[in-house]
Protein backbone atom coordinates (compact mmCIF):
# COMPACT_ATOMS: atom_id res chain seq x y z
CA UNK A 1 0.00 0.00 0.00
CA UNK A 2 1.61 3.43 -1.25
CA UNK A 3 2.49 5.54 1.74
CA UNK A 4 -0.66 8.16 1.45
CA UNK A 5 -3.38 5.46 1.28
CA UNK A 6 -1.48 3.82 4.37
CA UNK A 7 -1.64 7.18 6.35
CA UNK A 8 -5.42 7.51 4.97
CA UNK A 9 -6.40 4.13 5.98
CA UNK A 10 -4.47 4.21 9.71
CA UNK A 11 -6.75 8.23 10.38
CA UNK A 12 -10.25 6.11 8.99
CA UNK A 13 -9.09 3.39 11.56
CA UNK A 14 -8.79 5.65 14.77
CA UNK A 15 -11.92 7.70 13.55
CA UNK A 16 -14.21 4.80 13.43
CA UNK A 17 -12.50 3.54 16.77
CA UNK A 18 -13.11 7.39 18.33
CA UNK A 19 -16.51 7.07 17.11
CA UNK A 20 -17.46 3.97 18.05
CA UNK A 21 -18.96 3.73 22.10
CA UNK A 22 -18.03 1.33 24.61
CA UNK A 23 -20.84 -0.96 25.36
CA UNK A 24 -22.16 0.13 28.96
CA UNK A 25 -22.55 -3.00 31.36
CA UNK A 26 -26.06 -3.50 31.73
CA UNK A 27 -28.06 -5.11 34.74
CA UNK A 28 -32.07 -5.77 35.65
CA UNK A 29 -33.70 -7.09 38.27
CA UNK A 30 -37.15 -8.63 37.47
CA UNK A 31 -40.15 -11.50 38.37
CA UNK A 32 -39.96 -9.69 41.87
CA UNK A 33 -43.02 -10.61 43.98
CA UNK A 34 -44.78 -8.82 46.94
CA UNK A 35 -44.23 -10.57 50.58
CA UNK A 36 -47.56 -11.06 52.58
CA UNK A 37 -46.58 -12.35 55.91
CA UNK A 38 -49.86 -13.22 56.90
CA UNK A 39 -51.48 -13.55 60.66
CA UNK A 40 -49.26 -13.64 63.72
CA UNK A 41 -50.58 -16.86 65.33
CA UNK A 42 -48.84 -15.15 68.79
CA UNK A 43 -45.54 -17.97 68.40
CA UNK A 44 -42.39 -17.87 66.13
CA UNK A 45 -41.02 -16.35 63.45
CA UNK A 46 -42.86 -15.00 60.32
CA UNK A 47 -40.40 -15.06 58.01
CA UNK A 48 -40.78 -15.00 53.78
CA UNK A 49 -38.81 -15.67 50.45
CA UNK A 50 -39.56 -13.56 47.06
CA UNK A 51 -37.47 -15.19 44.48
CA UNK A 52 -36.32 -12.98 41.30
CA UNK A 53 -33.70 -13.03 38.45
CA UNK A 54 -30.99 -10.81 38.35
CA UNK A 55 -29.01 -10.56 35.07
CA UNK A 56 -25.77 -8.73 34.58
CA UNK A 57 -23.53 -8.35 31.89
CA UNK A 58 -20.40 -7.84 33.62
CA UNK A 59 -17.66 -10.32 33.46
CA UNK A 60 -18.68 -13.21 35.36
CA UNK A 61 -21.91 -11.91 35.40
CA UNK A 62 -21.39 -10.34 38.62
CA UNK A 63 -23.63 -7.72 40.26
CA UNK A 64 -24.30 -6.17 43.48
CA UNK A 65 -27.37 -5.33 45.25
CA UNK A 66 -27.92 -2.55 47.74
CA UNK A 67 -31.41 -3.01 49.61
CA UNK A 68 -33.05 -0.10 51.62
CA UNK A 69 -36.30 -0.27 53.49
CA UNK A 70 -38.79 2.73 53.73
CA UNK A 71 -38.38 3.38 57.65
CA UNK A 72 -35.94 6.41 58.56
CA UNK A 73 -32.82 6.58 56.40
CA UNK A 74 -33.58 3.49 54.86
CA UNK A 75 -34.68 1.02 57.76
CA UNK A 76 -36.07 -2.34 57.30
CA UNK A 77 -39.24 -1.43 59.33
CA UNK A 78 -43.16 -1.94 58.50
CA UNK A 79 -45.49 0.69 59.38
CA UNK A 80 -48.81 0.66 61.06
CA UNK A 81 -49.36 4.28 61.40
CA UNK A 82 -47.31 5.82 63.78
CA UNK A 83 -46.51 2.30 65.02
CA UNK A 84 -43.37 0.37 63.58
CA UNK A 85 -42.12 -3.23 63.74
CA UNK A 86 -38.57 -4.25 62.07
CA UNK A 87 -37.53 -6.66 60.41
CA UNK A 88 -34.60 -8.49 59.01
CA UNK A 89 -33.31 -9.06 55.57
CA UNK A 90 -31.42 -11.70 53.67
CA UNK A 91 -30.02 -12.32 50.52
CA UNK A 92 -29.09 -15.19 48.21
CA UNK A 93 -27.70 -15.22 44.56
CA UNK A 94 -28.01 -18.55 43.87
CA UNK A 95 -28.99 -21.84 45.11
CA UNK A 96 -26.27 -23.74 47.55
CA UNK A 97 -24.62 -20.64 49.10
CA UNK A 98 -26.58 -19.32 52.98
CA UNK A 99 -28.50 -16.82 52.81
CA UNK A 100 -25.91 -13.38 53.25
CA UNK A 101 -27.78 -10.61 56.51
CA UNK A 102 -28.38 -7.39 54.93
CA UNK A 103 -27.85 -4.00 56.10
CA UNK A 104 -29.92 -1.88 55.26
CA UNK A 105 -27.98 0.74 52.46
CA UNK A 106 -24.82 -1.22 52.45
CA UNK A 107 -23.92 -3.28 49.08
CA UNK A 108 -23.70 -7.13 49.15
CA UNK A 109 -20.90 -7.29 46.41
CA UNK A 110 -20.24 -9.98 43.87
CA UNK A 111 -23.02 -11.74 43.45
CA UNK A 112 -23.70 -13.71 40.18
CA UNK A 113 -26.69 -13.30 38.04
CA UNK A 114 -27.59 -14.64 34.89
CA UNK A 115 -25.68 -12.89 31.75
CA UNK A 116 -29.11 -11.94 29.61
CA UNK A 117 -30.71 -9.00 30.71
CA UNK A 118 -32.90 -9.20 27.71
CA UNK A 119 -33.92 -12.67 28.83
CA UNK A 120 -33.59 -13.06 32.46
CA UNK A 121 -34.35 -16.77 32.92
CA UNK A 122 -35.94 -18.48 36.41
CA UNK A 123 -35.81 -16.83 39.70
CA UNK A 124 -32.80 -17.89 41.13
CA UNK A 125 -32.20 -15.17 43.35
CA UNK A 126 -33.67 -15.24 46.51
CA UNK A 127 -34.85 -12.45 49.17
CA UNK A 128 -35.66 -13.12 52.87
CA UNK A 129 -37.57 -11.26 55.22
CA UNK A 130 -38.22 -12.10 59.02
CA UNK A 131 -40.59 -10.69 61.58
CA UNK A 132 -39.39 -12.15 64.83
CA UNK A 133 -41.69 -13.49 67.50
CA UNK A 134 -40.35 -11.23 69.68
CA UNK A 135 -40.71 -7.78 67.89
CA UNK A 136 -44.41 -9.19 66.85
CA UNK A 137 -45.38 -9.93 70.46
CA UNK A 138 -44.51 -5.85 71.53
CA UNK A 139 -46.36 -4.92 68.56
CA UNK A 140 -49.91 -3.50 69.24
CA UNK A 141 -52.41 -5.25 67.00
CA UNK A 142 -52.90 -4.49 63.27
CA UNK A 143 -51.44 -4.63 59.83
CA UNK A 144 -48.18 -3.85 59.29
CA UNK A 145 -46.65 -2.41 55.42
CA UNK A 146 -43.30 -1.79 54.10
CA UNK A 147 -41.68 -0.58 50.95
CA UNK A 148 -38.20 -2.60 50.13
CA UNK A 149 -36.40 -1.44 47.26
CA UNK A 150 -33.35 -3.35 45.65
CA UNK A 151 -31.04 -2.33 43.37
CA UNK A 152 -28.46 -3.73 41.48
CA UNK A 153 -25.67 -2.77 39.40
CA UNK A 154 -23.29 -4.64 37.06
CA UNK A 155 -19.65 -4.66 38.63
CA UNK B 1 -71.09 -20.57 114.72
CA UNK B 2 -70.41 -22.42 117.89
CA UNK B 3 -67.61 -24.78 116.86
CA UNK B 4 -68.20 -28.64 118.77
CA UNK B 5 -64.91 -29.82 117.87
CA UNK B 6 -61.78 -29.31 116.32
CA UNK B 7 -62.42 -29.13 111.90
CA UNK B 8 -61.34 -32.27 110.55
CA UNK B 9 -62.73 -31.36 107.29
CA UNK B 10 -59.77 -30.77 104.47
CA UNK B 11 -60.57 -28.83 101.54
CA UNK B 12 -59.19 -27.83 98.43
CA UNK B 13 -59.67 -25.33 96.14
CA UNK B 14 -58.24 -26.38 92.47
CA UNK B 15 -57.76 -23.16 90.46
CA UNK B 16 -57.27 -24.14 86.48
CA UNK B 17 -57.01 -22.33 83.58
CA UNK B 18 -59.04 -22.79 80.88
CA UNK B 19 -57.40 -20.87 78.29
CA UNK B 20 -55.02 -23.14 76.59
CA UNK B 21 -53.94 -21.04 74.50
CA UNK B 22 -54.51 -17.50 72.59
CA UNK B 23 -58.02 -16.00 72.06
CA UNK B 24 -58.42 -14.60 68.42
CA UNK B 25 -60.51 -12.26 67.59
CA UNK B 26 -61.16 -10.79 64.16
CA UNK B 27 -59.21 -7.64 62.96
CA UNK B 28 -59.70 -5.89 59.83
CA UNK B 29 -56.88 -5.52 57.74
CA UNK B 30 -56.33 -2.16 55.95
CA UNK B 31 -56.16 -2.66 52.91
CA UNK B 32 -53.18 -3.06 50.76
CA UNK B 33 -51.72 -1.98 47.54
CA UNK B 34 -50.09 -5.19 46.04
CA UNK B 35 -47.24 -3.20 44.06
CA UNK B 36 -44.45 -5.69 43.43
CA UNK B 37 -42.28 -3.80 40.12
CA UNK B 38 -39.45 -5.10 38.43
CA UNK B 39 -36.84 -2.70 37.47
CA UNK B 40 -35.62 -1.97 33.41
CA UNK B 41 -32.08 -3.15 31.94
CA UNK B 42 -29.64 -0.34 32.41
CA UNK B 43 -26.61 0.44 34.00
CA UNK B 44 -29.09 0.16 37.40
CA UNK B 45 -31.65 -1.53 37.70
CA UNK B 46 -34.15 -1.21 40.57
CA UNK B 47 -37.17 -3.08 42.26
CA UNK B 48 -39.63 -2.61 44.95
CA UNK B 49 -41.73 -5.13 46.47
CA UNK B 50 -43.97 -4.88 49.25
CA UNK B 51 -43.88 -6.48 52.81
CA UNK B 52 -46.53 -7.09 55.18
CA UNK B 53 -47.67 -8.76 58.40
CA UNK B 54 -51.12 -8.63 60.72
CA UNK B 55 -50.93 -8.53 64.61
CA UNK B 56 -54.09 -10.15 65.69
CA UNK B 57 -56.33 -8.95 68.53
CA UNK B 58 -54.07 -11.91 70.70
CA UNK B 59 -54.37 -12.38 74.26
CA UNK B 60 -52.44 -14.81 76.77
CA UNK B 61 -53.30 -16.08 79.93
CA UNK B 62 -50.25 -17.89 82.04
CA UNK B 63 -48.84 -18.91 85.76
CA UNK B 64 -51.95 -20.25 87.23
CA UNK B 65 -51.42 -22.81 90.10
CA UNK B 66 -53.32 -24.77 91.49
CA UNK B 67 -54.54 -23.33 95.28
CA UNK B 68 -54.77 -25.99 97.79
CA UNK B 69 -55.88 -24.37 101.09
CA UNK B 70 -55.30 -27.63 103.38
CA UNK B 71 -56.84 -28.44 106.58
CA UNK B 72 -58.77 -25.53 108.00
CA UNK B 73 -57.74 -25.12 111.87
CA UNK B 74 -61.29 -23.47 112.80
CA UNK B 75 -59.80 -19.81 112.99
CA UNK B 76 -59.70 -17.04 110.44
CA UNK B 77 -60.22 -16.31 107.08
CA UNK B 78 -58.60 -18.26 104.26
CA UNK B 79 -56.92 -16.62 101.23
CA UNK B 80 -54.50 -17.45 98.21
CA UNK B 81 -53.26 -16.31 95.12
CA UNK B 82 -52.02 -16.72 91.73
CA UNK B 83 -49.31 -14.15 90.37
CA UNK B 84 -50.90 -13.91 86.49
CA UNK B 85 -48.52 -13.11 83.15
CA UNK B 86 -51.71 -11.53 80.91
CA UNK B 87 -49.80 -10.72 77.80
CA UNK B 88 -51.79 -8.88 75.05
CA UNK B 89 -51.51 -6.98 71.59
CA UNK B 90 -54.37 -4.90 72.56
CA UNK B 91 -52.10 -4.04 75.93
CA UNK B 92 -56.59 -4.10 77.30
CA UNK B 93 -58.17 -6.90 78.01
CA UNK B 94 -61.59 -8.17 80.01
CA UNK B 95 -61.67 -11.27 82.30
CA UNK B 96 -64.52 -13.84 82.70
CA UNK B 97 -64.33 -16.33 85.70
CA UNK B 98 -66.46 -19.51 86.14
CA UNK B 99 -66.56 -22.11 88.87
CA UNK B 100 -68.24 -25.64 88.00
CA UNK B 101 -69.81 -25.84 91.08
CA UNK B 102 -72.11 -23.18 89.07
CA UNK B 103 -71.18 -20.02 92.31
CA UNK B 104 -68.05 -19.27 93.04
CA UNK B 105 -68.60 -22.10 95.69
CA UNK B 106 -65.96 -25.13 96.85
CA UNK B 107 -68.67 -28.12 97.17
CA UNK B 108 -68.20 -31.04 99.51
CA UNK B 109 -69.70 -34.23 99.27
CA UNK B 110 -72.56 -33.62 101.72
CA UNK B 111 -75.03 -30.51 100.36
CA UNK B 112 -72.49 -28.25 102.45
CA UNK B 113 -71.22 -25.42 100.26
CA UNK B 114 -68.32 -22.78 100.95
CA UNK B 115 -68.89 -19.66 99.21
CA UNK B 116 -65.23 -17.81 98.04
CA UNK B 117 -64.76 -14.50 96.82
CA UNK B 118 -62.27 -14.19 93.27
CA UNK B 119 -60.49 -10.98 92.94
CA UNK B 120 -58.30 -9.79 89.85
CA UNK B 121 -56.24 -7.32 90.04
CA UNK B 122 -53.76 -5.44 87.59
CA UNK B 123 -52.85 -2.47 89.62
CA UNK B 124 -48.91 -1.55 88.70
CA UNK B 125 -49.98 -2.10 84.75
CA UNK B 126 -50.48 1.59 83.04
CA UNK B 127 -54.19 2.45 82.77
CA UNK B 128 -55.15 -0.67 84.96
CA UNK B 129 -58.10 -0.83 86.73
CA UNK B 130 -57.08 -1.82 89.86
CA UNK B 131 -58.36 -4.64 92.46
CA UNK B 132 -61.75 -5.77 90.89
CA UNK B 133 -64.11 -8.29 92.92
CA UNK B 134 -65.52 -10.72 89.92
CA UNK B 135 -68.57 -11.55 89.79
CA UNK B 136 -69.86 -15.25 88.09
CA UNK B 137 -69.96 -15.69 85.05
CA UNK B 138 -69.70 -11.89 84.54
CA UNK B 139 -67.62 -10.07 82.29
CA UNK B 140 -65.30 -7.64 84.18
CA UNK B 141 -63.68 -5.34 82.00
CA UNK B 142 -61.43 -2.68 81.32
CA UNK B 143 -58.19 -4.65 82.30
CA UNK B 144 -54.83 -3.50 81.17
CA UNK B 145 -50.97 -4.93 80.70
CA UNK B 146 -47.97 -3.77 80.28
CA UNK B 147 -46.38 -7.02 79.49
CA UNK B 148 -44.56 -6.64 75.89
CA UNK B 149 -43.87 -10.45 75.41
CA UNK B 150 -45.53 -13.40 76.23
CA UNK B 151 -43.89 -14.44 78.79
CA UNK B 152 -44.21 -10.95 80.85
CA UNK B 153 -40.56 -10.62 80.65
CA UNK B 154 -39.21 -7.14 81.74
CA UNK B 155 -42.34 -6.75 83.80
CA UNK B 156 -41.33 -8.81 86.93
CA UNK B 157 -43.00 -12.21 85.13
CA UNK B 158 -46.87 -11.37 85.98
CA UNK B 159 -48.93 -8.54 85.47
CA UNK B 160 -51.79 -9.80 87.49
CA UNK B 161 -52.79 -11.16 90.66
CA UNK B 162 -56.17 -13.61 90.78
CA UNK B 163 -56.98 -13.60 94.27
CA UNK B 164 -59.27 -16.35 96.42
CA UNK B 165 -60.79 -15.69 99.93
CA UNK B 166 -62.96 -17.55 102.13
CA UNK B 167 -64.27 -16.03 104.98
CA UNK B 168 -64.39 -17.87 108.80
CA UNK B 169 -67.77 -17.34 108.96
CA UNK B 170 -68.44 -19.57 106.04
CA UNK B 171 -65.59 -21.77 106.64
CA UNK B 172 -67.36 -22.57 110.27
CA UNK B 173 -70.50 -22.81 108.86
CA UNK B 174 -69.59 -26.03 106.56
CA UNK B 175 -69.41 -29.73 107.51
CA UNK B 176 -66.31 -31.47 108.38
CA UNK B 177 -65.55 -32.63 104.17
CA UNK B 178 -63.35 -32.44 101.54
CA UNK B 179 -64.59 -29.04 99.54
CA UNK B 180 -63.60 -28.06 95.95
CA UNK B 181 -63.99 -26.09 92.94
CA UNK B 182 -62.75 -25.81 89.51
CA UNK B 183 -62.28 -22.13 88.64
CA UNK B 184 -61.95 -21.55 85.11
CA UNK B 185 -60.90 -17.65 83.89
CA UNK B 186 -61.43 -16.77 80.21
CA UNK B 187 -59.43 -13.97 79.41
CA UNK B 188 -60.34 -11.72 76.05
CA UNK B 189 -58.54 -9.08 74.12
CA UNK B 190 -60.48 -5.44 74.25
Amino acid sequence: MPGPALALALALALLVAAATPGLAQQVIINKLDDLDHGIWPGTGNLVRTSRHCVASTAPGNLFSITIVGDGPGGAFEARNGAATLVYDVRYRDRSGVPFVPVLAGVPLTNLVGRNNPNNCRGQRQRVRIRFRAADMAAALAGTYTGVLTLIVAPM
Amino acid sequence: MPVSGPPTGAFSCLVRSALGGAVLATLVAAPVAWAASDGTIGSTSTGNLTITVTIDNLVQVTGFADMAFGTYTGAGNLQDTNNLCVFSTTRGYNVTATSDTGAFTLAGGAIDTIPYAVTWDDSGNIGGAGATVLTHNTLAVGFATDATSTTCAGVGGATAVLTVDMTEANLLAAAADTYQSVLTVVVGPE
